[in-house]
């Protein structure tokens, strides 16, 4: 009979194989085929279990809040229309965009095409702030796509398996974003911190940014991450830090998207 | 130690994993979350005892690096170790005390903890650390009374008081 501690050990270096062949994988941004097996066993229990939730929320929200809804529903129909105008506006001045950049003969930059996915599993622990989406390799997601939802930038795909992906939000320890103020394009990386706040790090020391302003993603590559399109929303500063001794501008910027209430996001995956 | 049936703690350990991943990682206190596949391990190892207790750790920390495609060496390591720390106690400490369950979970949350943050490679500040196991305690030491006693019923169905 082995003791207990022999076996412990043994789990030990069944763990170290684990790690080795998970990290092998990692390298080409796939997840380990034990690791794809979990994900494609539990995925679909994780949509349905989420479903079930939603249904009991949303006949209970019927029951008690049916005027509300009512008024609710009116609004978002009127502001539906405004986001529609809005759209064919914008969509007439991208196409003029367009065509001035041909005239310059400035390259085309390069475009995704944009693919809906339900985020099916949240993060196990407070260690790092990841989604499991329910698209994989199979859909055409690969590892370092952008995700992203009406509110603005959520992440970026760091694993892939057949039927699934695991994204990290740019609240993540790991995130990095190239980003830029929209009102005076103070140019800088954006890092998560683990918890609600994000920094904005690396901003030129007489940069003129200010406690409000909207930051974007500047379409610069931060580290070794995605290359995030410009343009896509990150959040708005809420406080600024000047150290002089150092010449350092942080600014701290809370997150455009409410990771705890979106169910469903879009992957920017290439043509 | 008795012999816990190997499926009904990977059942335990699987719906444990839904939970979590579905409701309870969006529930926060003071931005800290409930790690209820931690919780199942350390009822698991009062339960269980040390080897059963190492192995629910062992596949616990597997399904939390999976969900999170992050230092799953870190995470198996840590849940083994407060699997077995838990697990190792009922022959110091009588099961019988009331307050087992309680005692253990901040227990096996603060060896689970101080493993993390020794073996990850990530940095992280010690007052955040400090914050989130403190909180992490009190939240698990809250759930795993019911949750002793709902394992218990399921794990060792025939047992009048304790497995052991």
């Amino acid at each position: 009979m082995r003791s207990p501690l022999t076996r412990i050990l043994l789990l030990l270096f069944l763990a170290a194989g684990l790690v080795i062949w998970q990290s092998r994988s990692r390298q080409h941004g796939k997840a380990s085929p034990p690791a794809s097996a979990v994900a494609t066993v539990f995925s679909p229990l994780q949509s349905v279990t989420l479903r079930v939730g939603a249904w009991f929320m949303d006949v209970g929200r019927v029951m008690v809040r049916r005027e509300d809804i009512r008024t609710e529903n009116e609004l978002l129909r009127s502001r539906l229309a405004n986001a529609e105008s809005q759209k064919n506006r914008l969509l007439g001045y991208q196409k003029e965009n367009l065509e001035l950049r041909k005239l310059l003969e400035l390259p085309v930059r390069p475009s995704g095409k944009a693919l809906a996915a339900e985020i099916v599993g949240y993060q196990a622990t407070d260690f790092s702030q990841r989604v499991t989406l329910n698209v994989g390799s199979r859909h055409g997601v690969f590892s370092k796509d952008v995700v992203y939802c009406a509110y603005g930038l959520v992440g970026q795909v760091i694993q892939v398996s057949p039927f699934t992906s695991v994204a990290a939000l740019i609240t993540d320890r790991e995130s990095g974003v190239g980003a830029m103020t929209a009102r005076t394009f103070a140019k800088g990386i954006v890092m998560g911190s683990g918890e609600r706040l994000c920094k904005f790090s690396y901003i030129n020391f007489n940069a003129d940014v200010r406690e409000g302003d909207m930051v974007e993603t500047s379409g610069l590559v931060a580290g070794q991450g995605a290359i995030y399109p410009r343009g896509l929303v990150v959040g708005k500063v809420l406080r600024v830090e000047r150290d002089k001794a150092y010449s350092r501008l942080d600014a701290y910027i809370d997150p455009a998207v409410p990771f705890d209430r979106i169910s469903a996001v879009f992957v920017r995956i290439r043509q | 130690m008795a012999q816990l049936a190997f499926w009904r703690v990977c059942l335990a350990l699987g719906v444990a994993y839904l939970i979590q991943t579905t409701y309870l990682a969006q529930l926060l206190v003071y931005e800290t979350r409930c790690d209820l596949l931690l919780v199942v391990v350390v009822c698991v190892a009062l339960l269980g005892g040390q080897e059963r207790g190492a192995w629910c750790g062992f596949l616990a920390g597997v399904l939390s690096g999976y969900a999170g495609a992050w230092h799953l060496g870190s995470f198996i390591v840590s849940r083994v170790a407060a699997g077995a720390a838990v697990g190792y106690l009922p022959r110091k400490v009588s099961t019988e005390n009331a307050f087992a369950p309680i005692i253990c979970a901040v227990l096996g949350t603060l060896v689970a903890d101080l493993v993390f943050l020794v073996m990850s490679p990530t940095n992280f500040s010690l007052t955040w650390w400090l914050r989130h196991t403190i909180v992490s305690c009190l939240l698990h030491a809250t759930v795993a009374y019911p949750l002793y006693f709902l394992l218990k019923k399921f794990l060792c169905p025939t047992a009048k008081f304790h497995c052991n």
